[in-house]
């Protein structure tokens, strides 16, 4: 498998589940992105199939949002794709907007309805073109990328890097606020340790940048005044949880990848590894990667007692970001009822200084990824193994 | 003390618990049976070395704003503990301490360490308060002699009890009679304390350990198989398989008298087990309630921490008991705002009481354990959490001592 991975310009649509597979445990594959392939080439979801909901065992609070969700299926073929889209964005949002009461009674119930809609948002951004994964299987190897990933072993200041970082793009304005520069210092250096990674560097070497990264951000912040640790009562936890989480998420995942499963499991949990913790989420779409943390760090901890309190914070993270995801359904309903000019068609509405709003891709599929995830991972429930039936009544004659 | 050496319990059967010598004390809780609370508060008077009878003075840099002036005015009695009239001293005590509990309601998650090592170097006060009054610690001797509704509950303790005609039982002045009718939650409240003191009064009394592991086994299938034949709650059906936080009261008799006791005879993955059993899950705080219960469920929790080998484990573990105890905390302050409230308004009211009578209303607990308690859930998290013996209580940190 892989001798046949040479596809630089290939797309994750693009590839066979076993080279999707291959990826994901040999070189570097976002796990959102490998369950969304998974659900397609597994096959088993009703497409192109008219398709009901069981009434009865969906809570009925949910239902309206989730039938006219349901129903875009029947039009998969003969709608117009962005028109689809925009429509299962915009029913996403509303069943979003229904979860501020979600609980530790229900949250796997809901979860489990969540998989088994998954297909519905994948499928449909598929076929309206829109990417699920915004580059190439395999980054170009370019020479931004190769000097970005050769400063991380040099002793250049987060601040200079992030400068060295845009070179090639002049858009990005100065700022003086040192979450600026750290922010894009650790996305920026990820980046580069993934693409190298990617093109065939050793994963161990990955993983002595992964730390280099590790050591410049924590110096970065100890000199700024943030916090070395996401204290309570801090400000601006939820920024500092962000880059951090790109940081353990896909420095745990390449540990993992070489089976060094203590230290992903510390990577995993750096930082987030008590309840209080939730309080730090913010948006939403943060919230879900640091449950996506402790989900695996849940895959590789094989201590049974370790594991059932481990569930109840991944269950706590779960709650509050799906909360806050109904808040921010609000505000994202709110805007969009409130302005019927607005191309809905778009991933995101500009706003005024050089702030925008979130709608369309990763902020609606990503409740379902993660959804899918968490029944994977915690239950077992292999992504081609979704009972759709349970949830969803198959019609006798195709459309 | 070992067994040897206390040749026989006959004295400690005419001890009160205030006259039992360190030993003794340690020998009972080690090898038969105290309570943690009774056991904390007797340490803390003969092995700390409290400065009461002294002028004190709170040091205000080591102590949160929210909880200075309470904890001064409450520090003040120190100087007249053993002097002055001791029922004055302690129903002021009461008061005071009631009013710095209601000012934790501003506290907030940091605060927690800081607030648990105030009420720890504090305990001595109401502690002592107390005593000097004759209020009691522990409402029997240090041993219980047997007495017949014991025996016979302990005896009506096997493989297959009826929970509703066990609790018409004969026991002391809360016997019930055929004809009252009583609901199932009731019903398990009633039941729980009858076979817990039964079985602890046969502990007391040197039963066969197998013998007293079995009955508590034996009370636990009944409780369970109850519980389902009433729909109060069956395995994963809620976070703590309860339909109420009000059940983890009787549950919390059970599994801590029950994990003592495995602990005691070195089972400890088994006491473990008992002290954590439903309420091992970071949803626990939300299931809290009223602060005593709370309480007594920390208490669980800390046990089960003192004696859990697994470091990685522990640190999910001291986060669910550190956001139990703050919850408690916070049920404590509700509660004594309601008190505060109450006996402020109400200035005919008998404060020298163990319960204050309402005309609209149940009486609420006042004095005595419900005031004292969060002093001792304190010393209990120092002593088996931050394992600092209670002969190392370090009262100068907190206090300036004249």
């Amino acid at each position: 498998m892989k001798a046949d991975m040479k596809q630089t310009e290939q797309w994750v649509w693009d590839i066979s589940f076993d080279e999707a597979r291959y990826l994901y445990e040999h070189r570097h594959m976002n796990n959102y992105v490998f369950a969304a392939l998974s659900v397609y080439h597994s096959g088993t979801a009703p497409v192109n199939q008219c398709v009901k909901i069981r009434n009865s065992i969906i809570p009925s609070e949910y239902l309206e949002p989730i039938k006219q969700l349901v129903k875009l299926i029947e039009y998969f073929d003969t709608e117009d794709p962005t028109l689809l889209r925009i429509h299962s964005s915009y029913y996403i949002y509303r069943l979003l907007g229904l979860l501020k009461n979600i609980s530790c009674i229900n949250i796997d119930k809901i979860t489990e309805l969540f998989s088994v809609l998954a297909f519905i948002p994948i499928l449909i951004e598929k076929k309206d073109g829109l990417m699920i994964w915004k580059r190439p299987v395999k980054r170009k190897k370019s020479t931004h990328m190769v000097r970005l990933f050769e400063l991380l072993y040099t002793d250049i200041s987060v601040h200079d890097f992030t400068e060295e970082a845009l070179f090639n793009d002049e858009k990005e304005p100065n700022n003086s606020d040192p979450y600026f520069y750290i922010s894009r210092f650790v996305t920026r250096g990820v980046g580069s340790v993934l693409g190298m990674i990617e093109n065939g560097i050793p994963l161990k070497e990955g993983i002595k940048a992964f730390h280099y990264i590790e050591t410049k951000m924590r110096s970065f912040e100890k000199a700024h005044g943030l916090s070395s640790s996401l204290e309570l009562g801090k400000n601006r936890n939820s920024a500092q949880l962000r880059y951090r989480n790109t940081l353990y998420l896909y420095g745990g995942n390449t540990l993992e990848r070489v089976g060094q499963y203590n230290d992903a499991f510390e990577w995993y949990t750096k930082d987030i590894y008590y309840t209080e913790c939730t309080q730090h989420i913010g948006f939403y779409l943060t919230g879900l990667k640091t449950t996506e943390r402790l989900l695996c760090a849940y895959r590789i901890t094989p201590k049974h007692r370790e594991k059932k309190l481990l569930r109840d914070l991944i269950d706590l993270f779960l709650i509050q970001s799906l909360k806050n995801s109904a808040s921010y359904a609000k505000i994202i309903l709110d805007f969009v009822d409130s302005k019927p000019d607005l191309d809905l068609s778009q991933e995101r509405f500009f706003l005024e200084n050089d702030r925008f709003m979130l709608f369309g891709g990763e902020s609606t599929r990503e409740p379902f990824l993660l959804s899918l995830l968490y029944h994977k991972i915690i239950h077992g429930i292999d992504y081609g193994d979704i009972d759709y039936k349970k949830y969803l009544i198959y019609d006798s004659g195709y459309l | 003390m070992t067994k040897e050496q206390c040749v026989s319990t006959d004295p400690l059967r005419r001890k009160n618990v205030w006259d039992l010598t360190l030993p003794e004390i340690e020998y009972l809780y080690s090898h038969l049976h105290m309570n943690s609370y009774v056991y904390a508060a007797l340490k803390i008077c003969g092995e700390s070395h409290p400065p009461f009878g002294k002028k004190l003075k709170v040091k205000q840099d080591i102590v949160p704003d929210f909880m200075f002036d309470q904890l001064s005015t409450l520090t003040a009695l120190s100087e007249y503990l053993a002097d002055e009239e001791p029922n004055n001293v302690r129903v002021h005590c009461t008061y005071l301490a009631y009013r710095l509990m209601l000012s934790i309601s501003k506290a907030a998650f940091n605060d927690l360490h800081s607030i648990i090592r105030i009420l720890a170097l504090t305990a001595f006060i109401p502690v002592l308060a107390e005593k000097y009054a004759n209020f009691p610690l522990w409402r029997h001797r240090a041993i219980r002699e047997p007495h017949p509704d014991h025996l016979r509950c302990y005896r009506e303790i096997n493989d297959s009890i009826d929970i509703d005609s066990y609790i018409r039982l004969p026991f002391f002045r809360d016997t019930i009679s055929e004809e009252e009718r009583i609901e199932p939650t009731e019903a398990l409240f009633a039941f729980m304390p009858r076979a817990i003191s039964a079985i602890i009064t046969k502990i007391e009394n040197e039963g066969n350990s197998e013998q007293i592991s079995t009955a508590f086994m034996q009370v636990e299938k009944a409780m369970r198989t109850y519980e389902l034949q009433h729909n109060l709650g069956c395995i994963g059906e809620t976070p703590l398989n309860v339909q109420h936080s009000g059940q983890l009261r009787y549950r919390n008799t059970l599994y801590l008298y029950g994990g003592n006791h495995l602990e005691r005879l070195g089972l400890y993955r088994n006491a473990f087990e008992w002290y954590v059993r439903d309420i091992y899950t970071l949803h626990l705080p939300t299931y809290s309630g009223f602060y005593l219960t709370d309480f007594k469920t920390c208490e669980r929790l800390i046990r089960a921490f003192y004696i859990h080998p697994n470091e990685r484990d522990s640190t999910l573990f001291h986060d669910l008991l550190d956001h139990m105890m703050f919850q408690a905390f916070l049920n404590s302050a509700e509660y004594a705002e309601k008190i505060v409230d109450y006996v402020d308004t109400n200035p005919e009211v008998d404060i020298t009481k163990n319960r204050l009578s309402r005309k609209n209303g149940r009486p609420m607990l006042y004095s005595g354990e419900a005031m004292r308690e969060i002093f001792l859930i304190s010393l209990l998290y120092m002593y088996y959490v931050e394992k600092v013996d209670f002969e190392y209580m370090d009262y100068s940190s907190l206090f300036e001592i004249q």
